[in-house]
């Protein structure tokens, strides 16, 4: 296994438990979320982001509606279901404890 | 300057230049064959496509004429990534997503193919639909049109109808093909080859859509709507027709007595004689309504909103068994009703007179005032069918034939015809027809009508009249002088024929 594999495995939990906390703010569509995903360098392409969505989508932790735009073509807005929700929370206290956890070891390598 | 075409991403048209367009296709060919067997990658891809329509209208907004360049292309592609960058397959997988997705099946369905249209595709996709060379379906459209004409409203209704393939798995649905892993796996290959092959041309005639093809699917669209109206009316009309006829028992049929005109019930009987057979008949009648009505209905509102109107499994089921039932059950009714005229029977009768100025009257003979001599009267307002009358129907006679004697005398020929489910039967029919002829001094009156007993039913009883006249001899037709060709030496005597049309009020038209 070479670093690389595990990075991209890495950042791609990670990556799901940050689209949804995007969400939790308010509800947004694609180009907002790269935005934000882009800012923190969390991804470099935005590819990225459309497989995650709909498999977000397809476990019913998302939800979305269509807007028209008024340019361009009509935007999927994206917002948490209330599974969405418990399951951020979930999240959320894993990454806690997974932080702290890191810091206290990796700390001592 | 370069070649630009108009193409719809997500229904947002954009100019493209033709070589930025080939290296858009070629990026969602790629991303396609690498979404392939995950699931739920047709909406990815959708996704994707609508963020590209998305960049690219907010990048040509700058330019001077809003078209589309290979440049522009380039940032899109930099923007969202090569798929081989994003896509991969432990991202969406697991086995259990696997099986469920290799067992995904399309079951094939009838698209217009507009990646090998000419005109609108509807060759293309029957040519797929069933896996015949398209050049076949062509020509044979075209002999269709040059021999019968049908070609054409036959093309633009198939237009109308069949939808045209739009995403990726219409395509695939288009060529019924299941999506599995054999499939893909075939198609991915099937396409890498053909790309190699002749991906340059491959490539060009994909998703193009040119100005008339844009113009006439608008047209289609509001034919569809039209057609979907028209369709929506006659099924409602028809619908409260066959409710009046039957609910309310109206007197609509061209058959009357006493009371007026024959409702269905009486209608019906004069077909089938048996009670037991009578009910079927209304049976299998009821159900070919209701079937005529529904399809206007439906068809009609799946025209208008562009409905996909589906039953479940036991509708459809239940469908296709009452169908199949309904179809063996009026065609044992048809052959039943058609058994009844399988034989035909004529009776000949002929009346040999001598007279000198012969005046013919035709109308209907009133048998009251046969003491005072024959009054002829003409019913003017008769359009029926038929009219019963004391337990007897009357069918009017229209044609009297009018033709040389081969010797000095009038004979007047009186045929009468009938079919019937026995020669015996199909005789004693036309035995039983009475047809009404009376000569007094120089003067013949025919009936306007003949008649036959209620209980025979219908069984296609006719009567033909025609009257020979000698040479020489004046004749008149309710005060029409009538004369035949005069006997010249190179034309046979029989072949002067003159024969009178009378119409329902009356009136006479003499044709060579």
């Amino acid at each position: 296994m070479n670093a690389e594999n595990t990075q991209s495995q890495m950042r791609k939990g990670i990556l799901e438990f940050c689209i949804l906390s995007i969400l939790k703010e308010q509800e947004a569509y694609p180009s907002e979320i790269i935005e934000k995903l882009m800012d923190a360098k969390l991804i470099v392409v935005e590819g990225t982001l459309y497989p995650l969505l709909t498999r977000l989508k397809n476990m019913e932790l998302l939800t979305y509606r269509w807007e028209e735009s008024p340019s361009g073509p009509p935007r999927k807005y994206f917002r948490l279901t209330p599974a969405g929700e418990l399951f951020l929370g979930e999240l959320s206290r894993t990454w806690e404890e997974l932080k702290n956890a890191v810091n206290k070891i990796a700390k001592n390598v | 300057m370069k070649k630009t075409i108009t193409i719809h991403i997500k229904g947002i048209p954009f100019n493209i230049e033709e070589e930025a367009y080939e290296s858009l296709q070629r990026y969602l060919e790629r991303l396609e064959q690498k979404l392939g067997r995950t699931q739920g990658s047709q909406e990815i891809l959708e996704d994707i496509e609508l963020r590209i329509a998305e960049i690219l209208s907010e990048n040509i907004q700058n330019e001077l004429n809003q078209v589309v360049q290979q440049i522009h292309i380039d940032e899109v592609i930099k923007m969202m990534g090569e798929p081989e960058d994003y896509i991969d397959e432990s991202t969406h997988t697991n086995e259990s997503e696997r099986v469920q997705n290799a067992e995904t099946v399309y079951d094939k369905k009838l698209f217009r193919d507009m990646e090998n249209a000419s005109i609108a595709g509807v060759c293309a996709g029957l040519s797929q639909y069933f896996k015949v060379d398209l050049i076949l379906i062509r020509v044979l459209f075209v002999l269709i049109l040059l021999f019968g004409g049908f070609a054409l409203p036959l093309y633009i209704i198939l237009w109308i109808v069949i939808p045209k393939a739009q995403s990726h798995v219409d395509r695939l649905k288009m060529r019924g093909k299941p999506i599995n892993f054999e499939t893909v796996r075939d198609e991915v290959e099937a396409a890498a080859k053909k790309m190699a092959d002749q991906g340059e041309k491959w490539s060009r005639n994909l998703h193009r859509e040119t100005q008339f093809q844009r113009g006439m699917n608008a047209l289609a669209r509001v034919m569809r709507a039209v057609l979907g109206i028209v369709l929506l009316f006659v099924g409602i009309s028809s619908f409260i027709g066959f409710l009046t006829i039957i609910v309310f028992q109206l007197n609509t049929f061209p058959v009357s007595d006493e009371m007026g005109m024959y409702n269905l019930y009486e209608f019906t009987e004069l077909f089938y004689g048996h009670a037991v057979e009578l009910s079927w008949a209304w049976i299998v009648g009821g159900i070919l309504a209701s079937l005529i009505v529904l399809f206007f209905i439906i068809t009609g509102l799946k025209l208008i909103f562009n409905m996909n109107i589906k039953g479940n499994k036991y509708i459809t089921r239940t469908a296709i068994v009452s169908a199949i039932l309904f179809v063996i059950l009026s065609f044992y009714m048809g052959t039943r009703l058609a058994s009844q005229y399988t034989f035909q029977g004529e009776e000949e009768r002929m009346l040999t007179f001598q007279a000198d100025d012969l005046s013919i009257k035709v109308g209907t003979i009133d048998t009251i005032n046969q003491r005072q001599g024959y009054e002829v009267r003409t019913k003017k307002q008769r359009r029926l069918w038929m009219e019963e009358k004391n337990g007897r129907l009357h069918h009017p006679v229209n044609r009297f034939r009018f033709e040389a004697s081969p010797d000095s005398a009038f004979h007047l020929w009186i045929y009468t015809s009938s079919q019937g489910k026995s020669q015996k039967i199909a005789f004693q029919n036309a035995r039983n027809i009475q047809f009404s002829a009376h000569l007094k001094d120089n003067q013949l009156f025919l009936a306007d009508a003949f008649s036959f007993p209620k209980q025979d039913l219908f069984r296609g009883q006719d009567v033909e009249v025609t009257l020979q006249i000698p040479d020489g001899k004046s004749v008149n037709i309710n005060g029409q002088p009538l004369s035949l060709t005069p006997k010249t030496e190179e034309i046979p005597m029989q072949q002067k024929k003159k024969t009178v049309y009378i119409d329902w009020e009356g009136d006479i038209e003499i044709y060579d």
